[in-house]
């Protein structure tokens, strides 16, 4: 099983690296910044001046070179706009962002699982087909067009929810997380079904699909047939089988979720890395493109390999498999 | 009282092409302490009685008609509770093929402890001592350990056995057993047939062993039913079943079985093949097969009883 | 092939058991019926909607912020929709936008079909180390969110109807293409191939007019839930602000420009190009569906 991970995780590097290359050299295709930054009459002599300052007068391999030197130093170069590491720009809105998916994550699994199961478990019944239909749209309808209805009816018109921004933060380990207070919560809560849409409407099929699959299984029937209850089938039986291939889904999941975010994180003004890559890409922030890039990707390849490992851990057939 | 009395079981499936009868009014009884076999091909109904027996045929199917008795008590009137509380306890089943009955996540223990679990207040050392018993009484070596495996790191013998446990390890009065050694190889189907003959006597519990071939239940049972395309064509003591068959197909059956005596001969079988239960024939349903046959098969024919047996067949083996 | 309760009578075309099996399902219908008539409406947008919003001497900033149901200041108008922050009529914008929509979609996901299919198929007749290497890339791409890949090409290209196009493209040809080699795949290992091939027909048109034909049932399902896919994630880009220019306003911007004024709860100018969009993207994606349930002689719904 240690190669195996060894393996993997050579090869999640050598991802990483051939990925900052291609979104380096990307970047670059990005028109020349510099004429964002300096005044407008600037003489050629400021502009080239400006340029060599920033290094962007190097030729193209030469800048990827600095840029590979200082990553390894965990610099990722100034923001053009703001004025400050790239990086610790991100790094101050991560936690925004990673709250807000891990709320959209949570709310997938509290709404999809239980109907899914309960789809799965009647097919050709009225719920069975509400439930469907229900995901179908959910799949379908773009999130920040539900984001739109959702500021509309609850924010405007009902006024129960704030239409964006984020609420007052409390210390969590020495994050700042919104959630821990109520007032906080309300502003994470129609964000997060916006972004949670589509996730439940994915973890809803899996588990229809997981369950009829499973409940038609003859170890189901076996446990009925030694007196197993409705309930204790249910959590014991049907459960175990049905969360593996969803859990390791949503592990997955969870890195799309984090992109994601950068629609609902516009419509909502909420402050995390997504608003800021967008902002960032309209006004050629380079740096900060490229230092989300790189972060977003690390988290993904990082996400890829925990996945495995737990999938390894939660279904014993294949770890007897790949020892 | 006998322990098991069934009458006129009807078990129906629908579907769009039509209704499929898998048991046209079976009837049968079974005595405490003995082994019934029930024979037939595939299709022929005779794992549908068992989950009929356990009221676990699932939709698009169900019990359209008959009654099941055990011990006096009409199973039809039973609520789901009082079926959690009957299966496993009373009544246990073994199913065909261990590895998609076990269920693979869970360890064979953990499967052992539940069913104890939860029809008796056990825990603890005593539940682990019960489960280690009824694991050692099935021939499992190591019982201790073995525990604590998952049933894909057992071999299929050992996997039966552990199915085997499971289904004694309550002291049922009735265990169905459907087809249990088919998955196996045929050195260890002839052990386990041996361990669980022995068993049963042993502790006395009833044995319903279903089953396609009939030699493997001619050891085993005290009588035996023959079905085909859903219905009981004849049924008795097995050893006067075996000498004299009354039904052609049984018949049949038996002259297909190969023995030492009929060496380098060719190898009977029944010409033709079982009709499917959407189309069957208006009368006795192996008539087209049969070459006896007369215009009166073309109604179905009724269970006629001669002496301690009873079959269905107009023109019987013995008469004309 | 067909379903138990319906057999194919002798008679039938091909065409004819296609449409009988897909109109067994009603919601699909339905679904056909509406995409055809957005369709109608984007072609004819110019004849059939009231106003021109684009036309600078019909807009009046008189007429701006009407509710629905609104008039014109000389009363020929009717604004069944209101009016958006400029005086335009919002149904016809709508109608322009769909067009915007509809085209750009349609166009980006045939465009992708193409590429992706050369490359399917290439990856498919080569096998070995080129498949291996083209998938691996496909795969990468697909792994990746496509919001995330399309803001990335879209702020290196630049805005313009011509760049977003390329974008969309971009995104999409690796669903293609993946799809298309998986196929090809299957047919590829089979006799008529090798026959073909044996005969000395050149491999280019063995792969396209022998194998790709009976790749087309898989195909034509991935191509339109590709539309509503571009559709949306042209919505999307627009509603960030990036790809297509104002001059030419897609139903996603038209829902970007309408935004700010929702928060006054003037919400027409928002809501209704998003119903629209809507409306489309399910309308094909249930469409999308029935194809696939009818075209799969294995999948029984």
């Amino acid at each position: 099983m240690f190669e195996m991970l060894i393996k993997r995780s050579l090869q999640s590097v050598l991802v990483i690296f051939i990925m900052s290359l291609l979104a380096f050299v990307g970047i670059n295709l990005v028109g020349n910044p510099i004429y964002l930054l300096v005044a407008p009459n600037a003489s050629p002599a400021e502009i080239a001046e400006a340029s060599h300052a920033l290094g962007l007068d190097l030729p193209v391999y030469a800048q990827y070179w600095r840029f590979l030197v200082n990553a390894m130093h965990g610099d990722l170069g100034n923001s053009f706009v703001f004025n400050q590491p790239a990086i610790s720009l991100i790094f101050e809105r991560m936690p925004a962002t990673l709250e807000l998916a891990s709320a959209a994550l949570v709310l997938s699994f509290l709404i999809g699982v239980p109907l899914g199961m309960w789809a799965g478990l009647r097919p050709g019944s009225k719920v069975h087909k509400l439930a469907m239909g229900f995901s179908i749209l959910g799949v379908t309808i773009p999130s920040f067009w539900l984001g739109l209805i959702l500021i509309l009816v609850f924010a405007v018109n009902l006024g129960w929810f704030p239409s964006g921004g984020r609420g007052p933060t409390t210390s969590l380990l020495g994050i700042q997380v919104s959630f821990l207070n109520l007032d906080g919560l309300r502003y994470l809560v129609l964000p997060a079904a916006t972004l949670a849409l589509h996730n439940i409407a994915l973890v809803m099929r899996m588990t229809e699909a997981g369950t009829r699959e499973v409940a038609l299984q003859e170890y189901v029937k076996f446990a009925r047939a030694k007196g197993v209850g409705a309930v204790r089938l249910m959590l014991r039986h049907v459960a175990p089988n049905v969360m593996i291939p969803i859990v390791t889904v949503m592990g997955l999941e969870f890195g799309q979720l984090i992109a994601f975010s950068l629609i609902t994180e516009t419509i909502f003004a909420w402050p995390g890395m997504g608003k800021l890559i967008v902002d960032s890409v309209l006004q050629l922030d380079r740096p900060v493109v490229v230092a989300y890039l790189m972060v977003v990707l690390v988290i993904f390849v990082l996400i890829n390999f925990v996945v495995d490992i737990l999938y390894l851990i939660l279904d014993p057939r294949l770890r007897a498999k790949s020892t | 009282m006998a322990l098991l009395e069934v009458n006129n079981l009807v078990t129906e499936f629908h579907s769009r092409a039509g209704v499929a009868r898998a048991l046209d009014h079976v009837s049968f009884t079974l005595e405490a302490g003995k082994v019934l076999g029930i024979v037939g091909e595939s299709g022929s109904g005779k794992s549908v009685t068992a989950f009929s027996l356990m009221n676990l045929v699932d939709a698009p199917g169900r019990i359209a008609g008959g009654e099941i008795r055990f011990k006096g008590e009409d199973l039809q009137r039973a609520t789901a509770r009082r079926w959690s509380k009957l299966r496993g306890d009373r009544i246990a089943m073994v199913f065909q093929d261990p590895m998609m009955s076990l269920n693979p996540v869970m360890k064979i223990g953990d499967q052992l402890r539940e069913t104890v679990s939860i029809h008796q207040r056990l825990r603890g050392k005593m539940l682990d001592d019960k489960v280690c018993e009824a694991l050692r009484r099935v021939g499992i070596p190591a019982p201790e350990e073995r525990m604590r495996a998952y049933p894909h790191e057992l071999s299929g013998g050992m996997r039966q056995r552990v199915a085997i446990a499971n289904a004694m390890i309550n002291d049922p009065d009735l265990i169905i057993a459907d087809e249990p050694t088919t998955a196996l190889d045929v050195t260890i189907q002839a052990q386990i047939l041996f361990e669980m003959k022995n068993l049963a006597r042993d502790s006395g519990t009833a044995l319903i062993w279903i089953s396609h071939d009939i030699s493997v239940v001619k050891d085993l049972a005290d009588e035996i039913c023959v079905m085909y395309a859903g219905r009981i064509i004849e049924r008795g003591p097995v050893d006067e079943i075996i000498a004299q068959p009354l039904h052609p197909y049984t018949k049949g059956l038996i002259d297909s079985l190969p023995q030492a005596s009929s060496r380098g001969q060719r190898l009977y079988s029944i010409p033709g093949s079982a009709p499917p239960l959407l189309s069957l024939p208006p009368g006795c349903a192996f008539a087209p097969r049969c070459s006896r046959r007369n215009a009166t098969c073309d109604t179905i024919p009724p269970v006629v009883a001669v002496g301690t047996r009873e079959h269905r067949c107009f023109y019987p083996l013995g008469t004309l | 092939m067909s379903s138990p309760s319906l057999p194919a009578l002798a008679s039938e075309t091909p065409t004819q058991i296609f449409l009988r099996r897909f109109l067994q399902n009603r919601i699909a219908t339905a679904a056909a019926l509406v995409l055809l008539l957005l369709t109608i409406v984007a072609l004819a947008a110019p004849v059939l909607s009231p106003q021109n919003p684009y036309d600078l001497a019909r807009v009046s900033f008189m007429e701006a912020e009407q509710a629905p149901g609104g008039v014109s200041a000389d009363h020929q108008l009717h604004f069944w929709l209101g009016t958006d922050g400029a005086g335009r009529d919002v149904l016809s914008a709508i109608m322009y936008g769909l067009r915007i929509s509809l085209g750009i979609g349609i166009t980006s996901a045939l465009t992708a079909l193409f590429f992706g299919t050369c490359v399917g198929l290439l990856a498919a007749y080569l096998g070995g180390k080129v498949d291996a290497v083209l998938m691996r890339i496909v795969d990468v791409q697909l792994s990746f969110p496509s919001v995330l890949v399309a803001l990335i090409l879209l702020a290196a290209l630049g805005q313009g109807v011509d760049k977003t196009l390329m974008a969309l493209v971009l995104v999409q040809w690796a669903v293609f293409a993946r799809n298309v080699r998986g196929a090809a795949m299957v047919e590829r290992g089979k006799d008529y191939v090798e026959a073909a091939l044996g005969q000395g027909l050149p491999a280019w048109r063995v792969m396209f007019k022998h194998v790709l034909p009976n790749c087309m049932a898989p195909l034509i399902v991935t191509t339109t839930n590709q539309m509503a896919a571009a559709i949306t994630l042209e919505a999307t880009m627009s509603f960030l602000g990036i790809g297509l220019p104002q001059t030419r306003p897609s139903l996603g911007l038209l829902i970007s420009n309408g935004f700010d004024y929702m928060l006054s709860n003037q919400y027409w100018i928002s809501v209704f190009p998003g119903v629209a969009l809507v409306v489309l993207v399910v309308a094909i994606s249930l469409v999308g569906d029935q194809l696939r349930v009818v075209l799969n002689p294995k999948l029984d719904a």
